[in-house]
């Protein structure tokens, strides 16, 4: 079951400029004033929905569904990955091996698991590591053993889950603008927190605990 | 069964979880999760969190001819291969020293880093204290950052053995450093420390840890910056250690 479509508001004057991003190596806090911080345009054309998409693609290999998907997302998954520091070829260079990805992975598409959403970011996240630092990363055991599973989710924690992506995009729109900030810099940046603090002039505390009353407000269980 | 009651902090959770974290203390926090079901629900709420991000996030205009190339590529077989190959589990035993057994997400780390016997690894003594320096690939902050050719702000991961009992000499921390309790465990001012505990300290702490007299102690510990003995006469030892 899908929920209903909460729009997120759609706010027309903070279209952001994402390809105008400088590259992160630029540090100076003049660079920062100049570039747009609201890097969270609020404004969502999904229809129908990604998790919808996500299934058609994964059960029947539909590029139909495929191509609708990257409609909404490539563009998205462009600025993720150019706000993440590299250039625009970086980005899609790395864009290509998300899309490749998601088409060829997503037999393991579970949405009682996760959100389409949240299983592309992760997607694009672990991506964009894996091409910049070409670390070992363990690949955990499913088997083993200190590692108690979470029980199986039950219907009324799926029906959750299908709301919870609808209702944390309402919830972002609702946050005070100075949380909005630090929560779109510490997700869509490529800045550690102490980054942000020298980048925004805030102290460090104030940005740590701004974050944290931003996704204490979004999720209750990350007080 | 491990049920760890000290776990990394929210903020620190986030950094992993968006990938701003550095890799040597990522490191950490994911051998952590490998032992802690709480805190993979916490991983699970964060993503959750970046995917609203990213699908409420600004757009990028595409150069000419990228979608029509990468559905071009959709069913091109090799690409298949590839894919197939690297989502492949590694095969690895836990590595382990007499009765302590590593996890294995550390274990599967350490061998494809080439260390198949912890006895291998070069191991300095003090007393009933012991550390070694792992070799992991671990070292830049971000790799678009790399000092080329210095390391010396690089973070270090280290095994910490403690004897039973042992006490390592009373210290604070001149930057971060992660703890985390791979067998036995230990316990200072603040608390008590088991498998699978993860204590992330600054230089605001200034503890004496002491094992468990039950047996010995086996920690994982990345810093990036050096210890600094505080107490009477550790502080005369500063110039002459490299802790």
């Amino acid at each position: 079951m899908i929920a209903p479509m909460v729009p997120c508001v759609a706010d027309k004057t903070s279209v952001p400029i994402i390809a105008q991003f400088q590259p992160a190596r630029d540090k100076s806090l003049l660079a920062l004033s100049a570039r747009p911080l609201h890097i969270i345009a609020m404004e969502r054309t999904d229809s129908p929905s990604l998790d919808a998409l996500m299934l058609r693609i994964r059960d029947h290999r539909d590029r139909t569904a495929f191509a609708a998907l990257f409609e909404q997302m490539a563009p998205r998954l462009k600025a993720y990955l150019m706000g993440k520091g590299g250039g625009a070829q970086m980005a899609e260079d790395v864009l290509q091996n998300v899309m490749l990805k998601i088409w060829h992975r997503a037999v393991t598409f579970n949405p009682e698991k996760a959100s389409a959403t949240t299983w592309i970011f992760t997607i694009a996240r672990n991506a964009r590591v894996d091409m910049l630092r070409k670390t070992i990363k363990p690949v955990l055991d499913p088997e083993e053993p200190d590692l108690q599973p979470n029980p199986e989710p039950g219907a009324e924690d799926i029906v959750d889950l299908a709301q919870a992506s609808e209702q944390l995009c309402h919830a972002i729109t609702t946050l005070p603008d100075e949380q909005k900030e630090i929560l779109n810099l510490a997700y869509f940046s490529d800045l550690s927190h102490g980054e942000i603090a020298a980048k925004t002039g805030l102290a460090l505390g104030t940005v740590k605990s701004r974050l944290r009353l931003a996704l204490g407000k979004l999720r209750k269980d990350l007080r | 069964m491990i049920h760890p009651t000290h776990h990394p902090p929210i903020d620190i959770m986030q950094e992993y979880v968006a990938g701003t974290l550095s890799p040597a203390f990522g490191l950490g926090i994911e051998i952590h999760l490998s032992l802690c079901s709480q805190c993979c629900e916490k991983r699970a709420l964060l993503e959750q969190v970046g995917g609203a991000v990213l699908s409420m996030g600004g757009k990028a205009p595409l150069s000419s001819g990228l979608q029509q190339k990468i559905m071009a590529a959709l069913e091109d077989l090799a690409t298949d291969s590839e894919m197939a190959k690297s989502g492949r589990a590694l095969q690895t035993q836990p590595l382990q020293d007499g009765d302590i057994v590593l996890p294995r997400a550390l274990s599967q780390i350490l061998r494809a880093a080439g260390v198949d016997d912890l006895t291998s690894l070069k191991w300095r003594k003090i007393g009933g204290y012991g550390e070694a320096d792992l070799p992991l690939p671990l070292f830049a902050k971000k790799a678009t950052e790399i000092p080329p050719g210095t390391f010396e702000d690089a973070p270090r991961v280290r095994l910490l053995r403690l004897a039973p009992g042992a006490v390592m000499p009373r210290h604070t921390h001149k930057g971060k450093e992660l703890t985390l309790v791979l067998h036995g465990g230990f316990k200072d001012s603040a608390g008590n420390y088991e498998v699978g505990d993860l204590i992330f300290a600054d230089s605001d702490i200034d503890h004496a840890p002491e094992a468990h007299y039950n047996g010995p102690c086996l920690c994982l510990a990345i810093t990036d910056g050096p210890l600094h003995l505080t107490g009477p006469i550790g502080k005369w030892l500063n110039p002459y250690l490299s802790l």
